[in-house]
């Protein structure tokens, strides 16, 4: 989890918030979020009743939750979905370079309605730095 | 000579059964050991609704209504 606190600044910078979900204690929640300075919500899905919604249940190591991310859109329809095996992760990068995208994607069609949707130099300087930087990193 | 002949034979679609017609980008590697489907991209997610470190209550529906929300998934202290 670590890794998504750097990227979070970018997450917010591209108009989006992160929740990060595992089947840990509130106490071993809190002790990762102070020990790693989190800024982000940490959920606690301690009877795994939403790892099952989410067909996400390591069933061969104490029904913890296999790593994954998602983007979900206002209207809560999933626009980006990552799932890998119990002992990898999704890279955060790919995560950002997703929202980039939706962003970039978003903006494009404000310009094309003349919509003003989150505009702003910001937004955009944050959707290039995530391209960029996710070019590099593979 | 009576060799039965399947004409319709679909079995071998690779296309079949996926959920590809996605947007951005749906990336799968070696998970398998959950039998229930993870949703995919397109469909509504799942509510969320649980407690943070600070025992509020949180709901994925109302943080994803100021735009998009990130949801990750971690194996967490075990």
């Amino acid at each position: 989890m670590a890794d998504y606190g750097p990227e979070y600044e970018k997450i917010r910078a591209a108009g989006a918030d992160l929740i990060a979900i595992s089947v840990d204690t509130i106490a071993q929640a809190s002790a990762m979020k102070r020990d790693l300075k989190l800024p982000f919500h940490i959920l606690c899905d301690t009877d795994r009743k939403t790892i099952t919604a989410w067909g996400l249940v390591n069933h061969r190591e104490r029904e913890i939750a296999i790593p994954a991310a998602f983007i979900v859109d206002r209207d809560m329809r999933l626009r980006f979905a990552a799932t890998e095996g119990s002992f990898t992760r999704v890279e955060p990068a790919a995560v950002t370079k997703a929202l980039a995208e939706l962003a970039a994607g978003r903006a494009i069609s404000a310009m094309g309605t003349s919509r003003t949707v989150r505009p702003g130099a910001m937004f955009l300087r944050a959707a290039m730095n995530a391209l960029a930087r996710g070019f590099k990193s593979r | 000579m009576n060799a039965p002949r399947r004409s319709t034979d679909r079995n071998h679609d690779p296309q079949s059964g996926g959920c590809d017609d996605d947007t951005i980008a749906t990336r799968r590697y070696d998970r398998v050991m959950d039998e229930n489907p993870t949703p995919a991209v397109g469909a509504i997610a799942p509510a969320i609704t649980l407690e943070d470190t600070d025992r509020r209550v949180r709901g994925l529906d109302e943080i994803a209504a100021a735009g998009y929300c990130v949801v990750v998934f971690y194996r967490g202290h075990w």
